[in-house]
């Protein structure tokens, strides 16, 4: 979260990599208009000779000339099109796997917080956006400053006065075309990307809120609303389009300038006898050829803004950074199995600074090979004790111990093997279920597989599969109910064969019946392995060797009450015991 | 009709901006041919007769109105154009958004929402450059070439039949390479966007990874990716690039074989000066706008690929036909299910089949049933998210399908597993189910459902915004809110569909109690659970079961004795 300036330095990093490729591409581009021009030069100069009725034999050169000038025009774009995609694709190929890396060192917590509010689809789509920077950002001001300055060159060879003037007029459209474009587009870029922003969200909510909003009526001022913001973005679109048209004829005017300029000098030094009259002509449709070179100023501007705010956003998600925080040397080494599988002990805990704590003084501990539950009111923190454990990266006080190590201590290889968890939105990959599966395992049997899904409850289901284990899931696949989904994702989590299971809700959306079959397997699992299930429903609570019930009481507050295990729950403990918090977490143990 | 096609139709309904936008593009094409030939005799002159500068005058006059008025008439195009486009694209807009609230939330919700989102917005995006800048250029490309044709033969027969003997290669190479590259072309073009589309499931679904310890391995996989798809595609590029090859090959050696010819003939006497020089800076501008229309092939293929997708869901059939002559809405909410099939277009199996259930009015009836039976299709059908494909819907004896649907609607109060709630404040959101109401009325109710508490706590009462989709609640709050509002409603029918499974046993039972007081006797209710406590607001408890479709009706007792429940009332 450093620097979130410009947004350029982020981008000279990526291309500082791929430059040799970069520069080949603008070398060959800058070539291909120059051949474009002196094909333009040769055939003036050839016609103007040809009118002065030389011999046939003196104009020999210039037909070859114009034929070579010719075929290199064409060879050199195509040369300069491969190149230039070639150095694209490593650009982007750098920046994907950049984004990638820095996101991946992020803390989970936070990552799972970007991925709430879409941040993380508008990663992909801004690393999109800058696919094209070298192509469409880079190349033309590049080029047409190198062509600006080869044609004034070429035309001070004849003379300096014309050089000096074709030098002024082609430098009016090199910055005056794009700085009109940037000063009348300026901010509508932005405002665009935060008026798509908004329009995408109205959508969402259409979408998402379809049937109430049908049922309260409320379909016309949805339609309002969308409506109101397709015309924000229509409006910064339209003034971004205007300044591109008057770049663009910027451009006309400066090509028309050309000879208005050129042309008189040119005229004088013709009749004052310092230039033959067969370059008189050249010396103005040279610097018109040039103006090809400065056709994709007003372009790049406008590009150059979205490509600036996507950088923006990606650097202030302090991707590009480098890695995050320094590797903290980290144990291998498995401890030997301890009395409790997990510990807590004044545990605190809270997303960033600003915020309140999420965790405030937790402590409790679950014993090895027990099949606890933990339940109480939503909002108490009990996900986020789950994802603490199975993730720790750091950012709560207090102790967390699993199996007797601090999890500040376990690398994630290790945590890997200690400890698997169910989340309540479990995200399923395009791929196939077995590979889907097979991700926590790699190289799990067909047999393994199966008896990962029989246990929760899934073989039925994989029956009914058009292709069985080999059926596609995710976005571009199936389309599983969140039951079946939560299911694919506990299969998972079992293949990992953790001595530590956290589940989030795993039963929330299954039938009794469903649920009882999980249930018991969960339940079988143990004292091989403990489970920790967060879960508010009777059959999971039943069933429990223990119970802990998180409370959010005035603010935060959090006690964690054991309930004697097998102990029907006709009375909610909470309500008689969390009146009177006992203050000594340690007494809490089962 | 293929998509491009449709898409100019689309175009042309805007017939003003359409024929605007196209006719300003034409003539600013005219313009630069007209003013290359003043440029030519403006140079002719002063190389055969060096004159003053001043002696130029008229002609340099001429010239530079004409630079002016092309620069305007560029700016202009530009605004034309895009102007054109947003009124085609606004259009779109309104009639999907129209569209998919027809088709339903049955249509609209789960894993399909993601694409449809993307489809309503970047997919509607990218239509732009099909209007804006394909469609406008196709004009000009079609006219100019051939305008210049015309002009160099009046000129100069033979540099006339030069360009148009060479002219026409260039469309056919295109089409001849553009052909055999387009295929592989296209694929290439999915393979890029899959290519994206893997990136985003892999960011996505990181913190899955990094649980599974395999989120270091797919940095390989992305790099690995993106260099084979790079290797491929520059493979595939290789001969793409050939028609663009082509295209130059014939437009800088046509130029080059005009400049010889017209240079031999200019030495032996054939061609007059001012001719030959025209013929020079025209056969550029022939070529120049094939070379624009193909640089934007791309843009084009993605808006035809994206066409596609929106037409696709514009063309979707809607379930329920409009009846002519609607039926009033019954007042007495007597619900008939006469054998009633469910199986929506493309799924291999009904979601519910030969469904029987008559409602009283005034009785509260409990649906339960292993997940997937067809519960919430019994509740998607009352609202007419759905339509049975066999059997039919009767209240008070008046077939469903034949009372208008928003009418209907009205009679409905409905609570969704994940309730919408607008981004204003609290009040707002309820008021939307009873305008008018009066504070005191809404934290009677808020009260019932246990919100009495948490609105104390926040320091704007009512007042408070409620953030986006209603975000700046947990998922048990909204739940209650929801409940609330569904109350609010005076309608006589009340559907609940797992209305308190977010809630811990506690609140739940206290939740439930004070929905029961707010039933009343008159209002039907129909709900769907999972859990034993709500159980307790029905006086019967029907079980779906996936075995017999004719379902009985069964006694609640059973289901309530079978788990332990918490928190008496």
């Amino acid at each position: 979260m450093q620097d979130t300036g410009s947004g350029m330095g982020l981008l000279w990093s990526w291309m500082r990599v791929t430059w040799p490729r970069l520069a080949v591409a603008a070398l060959l581009g800058t070539l291909t208009i120059a051949s474009s021009v002196a094909l333009t030069a040769v055939s003036a100069g050839l016609i103007c000779h040809a009118a002065l009725r030389v011999p046939l034999a003196e104009l020999q050169l210039a037909i070859v000339g114009v034929r070579f000038f010719g075929l290199c025009r064409a060879g050199l774009r195509y040369l300069e099109r491969l190149v230039s995609h070639s150095a694209t694709f490593a650009l982007l190929a750098k920046m994907r796997t950049g984004c990638y890396r820095a996101l991946e060192a992020m803390r989970p917590a936070q990552l799972r917080s970007l991925g709430r509010g879409d941040v993380l689809s508008r990663v992909v789509s801004d690393v999109e956006t800058l696919e094209h920077f070298y192509l469409r950002v880079v190349a033309p001001p590049v080029i047409a400053l190198a062509i600006t300055l080869l044609t004034s060159a070429l035309l001070a060879g004849w003379s300096p006065a014309l050089g000096l003037r074709s030098l002024a007029v082609l430098g009016v459209g090199l910055v005056l075309a794009p700085l009109l474009t940037w000063r009348l587009s300026r901010g509508a870029g932005a405002a665009e990307v935060q008026a798509r922003a908004s329009l995408k969200a109205a959508w969402v909510d259409t979408l998402q809120g379809a049937g109430d909003l049908l049922l309260l009526g409320a379909q016309e001022r949805m339609r309002a609303r969308t409506g109101q913001e397709l015309k924000r973005v229509q409006a910064a679109q339209s003034r971004i389009a205007s300044a591109e048209g008057a770049g663009n004829a910027v451009g006309v005017l400066v090509g028309g300038l050309i000879p208005l300029v050129l042309l008189p000098v040119a005229l004088d030094l013709v009749r004052r006898g310092d230039l033959g009259v067969a370059d008189l002509v050249m010396m103005v449709l040279v610097p018109i050829a040039a103006l090809e070179a400065l056709a994709g100023l007003p372009l790049a501007v406008q590009s150059l803004g979205h490509s600036l705010a996507a950088a923006r956003r990606l650097q202030a998600l302090g991707l590009g950074a480098g890695g995050a925080e320094a590797e903290r040397t980290l144990t291998h080494a498995e401890g030997a199995p301890g009395p409790f599988a997990l510990e807590a002990c004044e545990l605190r805990f809270r997303y960033d600074a600003e915020q309140p704590w999420v965790l405030e003084g937790t402590s409790f501990a679950v014993r090895t090979g027990t099949f606890a539950v933990l339940t109480g009111e939503s909002g108490a923190g009990k996900s986020t004790l789950l994802h603490l454990l199975a993730e720790a990266q750091a950012g709560h006080e207090g102790e967390l111990q699993l199996a007797g190590q601090d999890v500040r201590d376990l690398d994630e290889e290790t945590r890997r093997r200690k400890v698997a968890l169910v989340t309540q939105s479990p995200h399923l990959f395009n791929a196939t279920l077995r590979d889907n599966l097979r991700l926590a395992r790699p190289g799990a049997t067909d047999a393994e597989l199966h008896r990962a899904a029989d246990a929760a409850c899934l073989t039925g289901w994989i029956a009914s599969l058009p292709d069985g284990l080999d059926s596609w899931m995710g976005e571009e696949g199936l389309r599983l109910s969140g039951g079946e989904r939560q299911r694919v994702a506990l299969a998972r989590a079992l293949l990992q064969d953790t001595p530590l299971l956290l589940l989030d809700e795993p039963t929330a959306e299954l039938d009794t019946e469903t649920e009882q079959h999980v249930l018991a397997h969960l339940k079988a699992l143990c004292p091989q392995r403990t489970v920790l299930m967060v879960t508010h429903r009777p059959a999971a609570l039943a069933c429990a060797d223990v119970t802990f019930r998180m409370e959010l009481g005035g603010g935060v507050r959090m006690d964690c009450l054991p309930v004697e295990s097998h102990r029907p729950l006709e009375d909610p403990p909470g309500r008689h015991e969390g009146a009177t918090p006992r203050q000594s977490p340690r007494t809490f143990y089962s | 009709m293929r998509p491009e096609r449709r898409l100019g139709a689309l175009a042309r309904a805007h017939r003003g901006a359409f024929l605007a936008a196209l006719s300003v593009s034409a003539v600013t094409g005219v313009f630069a041919v007209v003013q290359a030939a003043v440029l030519a005799h403006l140079l002719a002159r002063a190389f055969l007769e060096r004159p003053e500068w001043e002696a130029l005058g008229p002609g340099v006059g001429a010239f530079a109105a004409l630079v002016v008025a092309r620069a305007v008439l560029t700016w202009a195009g530009r605004r034309l154009s895009h102007h054109l486009a947003a009124r085609v694209k606004a259009a779109l807009h309104g009639e999907l958004h129209a569209k998919l609230l027809a088709l339903g939330p049955a249509f609209t919700r789960g894993e399909r929402s993601g694409e449809l989102i993307a489809t309503a917005t970047e997919g509607i995006e990218q239509l732009d450059a099909f209007f804006s800048r394909v469609l406008p250029q196709r004009v000009v490309a079609g006219l100019v070439p051939l305008g210049v044709i015309v002009a160099v033969a009046l000129k100069d027969g033979a540099s006339g039949a030069l360009l148009a003997v060479a002219a026409p290669w260039v469309p056919v190479f295109m089409i001849l390479i553009g052909k055999q590259a387009q295929a592989r072309n296209e694929r290439q073009w999915v393979e890029l966007r899959r290519m994206a589309a893997h990136f985003l499931d892999v960011i996505q679904g990181l913190p899955t990874l990094k649980l599974v310890g395999r989120s270091r391995y797919q940095l390989e996989v992305i790099g690995r990716m993106t260099e084979r798809f790079a290797s491929t595609t520059l493979g595939v590029l290789r001969v793409a690039f050939l028609s663009a090859l082509v295209l130059e090959l014939v437009a800088t050696l046509s130029t080059a074989l005009l400049a010889v010819t017209l240079g031999v003939r200019l030495v032996s006497g054939t061609v007059g000066f001012e001719v030959a020089l025209l013929v020079l800076l025209l056969a550029p501008e022939l070529f120049a706008p094939l070379r624009a229309l193909g640089a934007q092939h791309h843009a084009g293929m993605a808006a035809a690929t994206a066409a596609e997708r929106i037409f696709a869901l514009l063309d979707e059939p809607l379930t329920r036909a409009e009846r002519a002559a609607p039926r009033a809405v019954p007042s007495r909410m007597q619900v008939r299910f006469e054998d009633v099939t469910c199986q929506p277009p493309g799924s291999p199996v009904p979601t519910l089949e030969g469904f029987e259930l008559t409602v009283s009015p005034g009785e509260r009836v409990a649906l339960v049933g292993p997940s997937g039976v067809g519960k919430s299709t019994v509740l998607d059908l009352l609202l007419g998210f759905r339509e049975p494909s066999r059997g039919r819907i009767l209240v008070d004896g008046v077939p469903l399908a034949a009372l208008p649907l928003e009418a209907w609607r009205k009679q409905v109060a409905w609570v969704s597993q994940c309730p919408y709630f607008f981004d204003t404040t609290l009040r707002d959101n309820l008021l939307l189910a009873q305008p008018g109401a009066a504070d005191a009325e809404l934290m009677r109710i808020l009260r019932e459902v246990e919100l009495g508490p948490v609105i104390a706590r926040l320091p704007q009462g009512l007042d408070t915004p409620l953030g986006e989709r209603g975000l700046r609640l947990s998922g048990g709050q909204r739940q209650r809110l929801a409940l609330a509002r569904a109350l609010l409603q005076d309608a006589p029918l009340l559907l609940l569909d797992e209305p308190t499974s977010q809630l811990d046993d506690v609140t739940e039972a206290a939740v439930l109690q004070g929905v029961k007081r707010l039933l009343g006797r008159e209002k039907t209710l129909l709900l769907v659970t999972h859990r034993p406590a709500p159980l307790r607001l029905a006086d019967r408890v029907v079980v779906l079961s996936g075995r017999a479709p004719r379902t009985p009706a069964h006694t609640a007792s059973a289901l309530l004795h079978r788990a332990p429940l918490v928190g008496h009332s």
